[in-house]
């Protein structure tokens, strides 16, 4: 075995030992006050001992960077790919005080080998953690020749750019030990392979929201848009672009045990492998919860196969789902998910996902949301207001873009088994609605009597009777109590440059173009008998987030339409599928003086200075559970940004409940603000 | 312990990207539970209508947390929301069909709020609903215009804007050939304009006076204690267009 300077030289080529083909760290305890680089190829960087627990890294008091870093050096953009790099035999002690909670149960790790002090690192007393990782993986080489070609990497084993095995990740002070992204231009990152190792208090990130493409373009990769509609643009698809996408690719992960208190693998990532590992929950009375797996939605061909998740949940930790899921090409089989306190599986806003022989049991399981969840759980999502949209990016509101999520579609469930009935489930597999902004539409390819349920349940599926399906389920099923009335976001073609605009004979200019309405009802569409838009000029609200505290009724500044739908004429005697506008006297408001119209063929234009709605090319659709309604509106040039609020009503005279709370910080307390309108975005006119 | 210092030249640690920045698997947030129950003024249990809640934005990036809720109340008065993401909540409550104003649509600062956290991970909440004036309006059609077909483009729209700037529209409760009634739900004590709108129809008030053309507005102020009136309108006619 070698000195600690032999590793150093070899590490940094120079000195004796230099360029050796493997850096032995000699077993010990090491202090990190400087992470260590791992900047070049064809090296593995190991402990002196088989025994991992015999070299440990521990960091140092003030360091607030990674302990180890592969393929930047130090973070000055000085970046090298790298190959053929392996890393194993070494824990990493990511905080000077094994975390434990105020009751003092130990973070989950039985055979923690780190170090225990008294004093708090740095990183751990910074407001929030210092957020970085303890193993940073920023560049490797192009993808290996064997995984380039499409589905390649799923059918393959190596050999791998970067290889971690057999290490110790313990008590990281951001909750992700490891985290695998290109942070700058030319970087990307290819082919690693997470075997054998123990991961500890946090989870393995991969990607982040915004990302560099090749061209040096920060793409936002939490709106769909920009991979679903990439193959069509770009036409080598979204998981196979080796040259331009830059959404690490070929990331495998076997064989690895978790010890969680919240996620285990998150983030984006393009042929994720998450096979046979098994991950452990631990209790933890505060912190974040999530899915134990999470992947996005520009997350792209994602197999987790083979697994074993414990969530362990008991009453007073935090509350989580095994598997939270909103990505493409999605493979989840094979995997044992249990005592989970919500859903074992989450299927969210998925495309092309295939959930198949899982044995999903006794989660969902906090008394006081039971029954809610069920095992297999499945929506169409929406993020939230947080996130409201901003179509083009050079209208967006810095630090806000649009995240709208898409439609599931071509969902598949079979051969699922539920081993027991602990908790008294009435639908082990549920479809519920989104939050407000969601269409609630799901597309099924297959969701048959193949999935085996316990004995004690007689209806497989429970379906929120506001959710819309495309396909049929012909597995048992009946249709809940729940649900809402709820708006249908105004924005969800996503940014640009790959969202697209609302259907044929869009105008898509930047005075006039097709925006959607709509809404859903827990008791149908036929429910829905108002759709009310107010678009306006004028605004104010948080500083991040403008338009909050809407609509603002200013002298000639909004554009107020109500819209009696379609739906179930014969419960109202207001004109069906009418569009009203009113004026933009505010002395005047509520008399829709400014027209009226059909929506549709045989409509007409109608104005009130300030927009124009154009009834004849604008439509409706109206299905099981909800009502789109897509206008042609036109703003008057020059009349600026049009911050959007929408509300629905039902013919029972419920509405939605509004988007609009604002907490102005200080005070906590919330105040509300015009409810029942809900403010998806704005848009502007030139 | 071993010290094992490494001599690397670091630019800004600015470039670290924080992991707090990433879709981190962290979107659902500790839940809590809003609970209560629902009552008017004077102490009327309210046995049906819909609780719903939304949380406070506070700049937080929350993925697919459940920051919104709603819930039916039962016949007891009482609701449970779905569980809900750590954080602000104003608690809305609607009662159609009902005396009891809608806490959101009127006054809605005034609506309860409640604050879930770690350290406070329910809450229990009692609500009380003020009482509103249903105002009627009967609107007489002896010459049938209002029949459908019969006045190609004419309708009838009637409704009040609220303090949330919602157009709430009337509720037809009894219909006849020559006749309907509409109901509105409007706070107490307070000036509030009834919108009337229209197209193709000549209106006429009680007072006999021909409403104008545009759109019209008829204040209404309902004391407490009295008995809201009946307003009538009639449709004399047809109008220019």
């Amino acid at each position: 075995m070698g000195t600690i300077q032999t590793f150093l030289n070899c590490l940094n080529g120079s000195g004796r030992g230099a360029n050796a083909s493997v850096c032995t760290i000699p077993t010990g305890t090491y202090t990190l006050t400087s992470p260590l680089v791992i900047g070049r190829s064809g090296v593995t960087v190991k402990g002196g001992s088989g025994d991992r627990t015999k070299t440990l890294l521990v960091r140092g008091q003030n360091l607030t960077l990674p302990i180890m870093q592969i393929g930047n050096n130090g973070y000055s953009n000085q970046t090298t790919p790298l190959t053929a790099v392996t890393i194993e035999n070494l824990t990493f002690c990511g905080a000077a005080i094994m975390q434990h909670d105020a009751l003092g149960h130990p973070d989950g790790d039985p055979n923690n080998p780190c170090p225990a002090t008294q004093v708090e690192t740095a990183c751990e007393s910074a407001p929030g953690g210092c957020g970085v990782p303890d193993l940073f993986i920023t560049n490797t080489a192009p993808g290996q020749s064997w995984a380039a070609p499409a589905q390649a990497p799923f059918s393959n084993t190596g050999p791998y750019n970067l290889t971690i095995q057999n290490n110790k990740f313990e008590d990281s002070p951001s909750g992700h030990p490891i985290f695998i992204a290109p942070t700058g231009t030319g970087q990307i990152v290819n082919d690693v392979l997470v075997r054998q190792n123990t991961i500890s208090s946090g989870g393995v990130q991969i990607g982040e929201y915004n990302m560099v493409d090749a061209s040096g373009n920060l793409v936002n990769f939490g709106d769909y848009t920009q991979c679903d509609n990439w193959q069509a643009v770009h036409v080598t698809a979204f998981a196979d672009d080796t040259t331009t996408v830059t959404v690490p690719r070929n990331i495998r992960f076997d064989s690895n045990t978790y010890y969680v208190n919240q996620g285990a693998l998150g983030g984006f990532g393009r042929y994720v492998q998450f096979n046979n590992n098994t991950i452990n929950h631990y209790y933890w009375p505060t912190g974040a919860g999530g899915g134990a797996i999470e992947q996005e939605q520009c997350a792209d061909q994602v197999k987790i196969t083979y697994n074993t998740l414990n969530g362990n949940w008991q009453a007073g930790s935090t509350e989580q789902s095994g598997m939270e899921l909103y990505s493409r090409n999605l493979t989840v089989s094979n995997n044992a998910v249990s005592n989970y306190a919500f859903e074992g599986i989450g299927v969210f806003s998925t495309f092309k996902a295939v959930i198949t022989n899982n044995n999903v049991y006794g989660n969902d399981s906090d008394p006081n949301t039971q029954g809610g969840d069920g095992e297999i759980k499945i929506a169409t999502r929406f993020p939230g207001v947080a996130t409201t949209c901003y179509p083009y990016a050079s209208q967006q509101f810095p630090g806000k873009t649009c995240d709208a999520f898409r439609d599931t579609q071509n969902l598949t469930v079979q051969n699922n088994y539920s081993s027991s009935n602990i908790n008294g489930l009435p639908y082990p597999i549920y479809l519920v609605d989104g939050i407000e902004g969601s269409t609630n539409h799901v597309g099924i390819n297959v969701i048959d009597g193949t999935n085996t349920v316990y004995s004690s349940v007689s209806t497989e599926v429970g379906i929120y009777p506001n959710v819309t399906l495309t396909g049929s389920i012909t597995a048992s099923s009946s249709v809940t109590s729940g649900g809402a009335i709820e708006s249908i976001a105004i924005f969800p073609e996503g940014n640009q440059p790959l969202g697209q605009p609302l259907g044929p004979g869009d105008p898509a200019t930047q005075d006039r173009r097709f925006f959607r309405f709509g809404g859903t009802s827990y008791l149908g569409s036929g429910d829905l008998e108002e759709v009310l838009g107010f678009l306006s000029t004028t605004s104010s609200g948080p500083a991040n987030q403008p338009g909050f505290g809407g609509p603002f009724i200013t002298a000639g500044a909004y554009c107020h339409f109500l819209y009696f739908t379609p739906a179930n004429a014969s419960r109202t005697l207001y004109p069906p599928n009418t569009i009203f506008l009113d004026d933009t006297n505010p002395g005047d408001e509520y008399h829709y003086n400014s027209g009226s119209s059909m929506i549709g063929p045989g409509g007409r234009a109608i104005s009130n200075g300030k927009c124009t709605i154009h009834a004849d090319t604008s439509s409706y659709q109206l299905a099981t559970g909800n009502l789109t309604l897509i206008l042609d509106i036109e703003f008057a040039p020059g009349s600026g940004t049009w911050y959007m609020y929408e509300a629905d009503q039902s013919f029972e005279g419920l509405t939605n409940s509004g988007n609009q709370v604002v907490s102005p910080p200080p005070p906590a307390t919330p105040y509300i603000v015009n409810p029942p309108w809900s403010l998806w975005g704005y848009w502007k006119a030139n | 312990m071993k010290i094992l210092i490494v001599s690397v030249a670091f630019a800004a640690v600015s470039a670290i990207p924080s992991v707090g920045q990433v879709a981190a698997p962290d979107s659902s947030l500790t839940a809590g539970v809003i609970s209560g129950t629902v009552r008017g003024a004077d102490g009327t249990t309210v046995t049906q209508g819909v609780v719903s809640t939304y949380r406070a934005f506070d700049g937080s990036h929350l993925g697919a947390a459940r920051i919104s809720a709603s819930a039916a109340i039962a016949a007891d008065g009482s609701f449970k929301l779905p569980p809900l993401v750590n954080g602000g909540y104003q608690i809305c409550v609607q009662a159609p069909g009902s005396v009891w104003l809608n806490s959101c649509e009127w006054l809605p600062n005034d609506s309860p709020t409640v604050v879930l956290s770690s350290q406070q991970a329910s809450a229990s909440v009692n609500i009380v609903l003020k009482r509103g004036a249903l105002v009627s309006v009967q609107l007489n059609d002896p010459g049938h215009l209002l029949q459908p077909g019969l006045v190609a483009g004419a309708h009838f729209v009637l409704g009040v804007g609220t303090d949330s700037h919602y157009f709430r529209t009337a509720q037809v409760v009894a219909e006849s050939a020559s006749a309907r009634t509409y109901q509105l739900l409007i706070p107490f004590d307070r000036s509030i304009n009834i919108a009337v709108a229209r197209s193709l129809l000549q209106l006429q008030a009680a007072s006999g006076a021909i409403l104008s053309n545009a759109g019209s507005s008829i204040p209404v102020l309902v004391p407490s204690g009295q008995q809201p009136p009946t307003l009538v309108l009639t449709v004399a006619g047809i109008s220019a267009p």
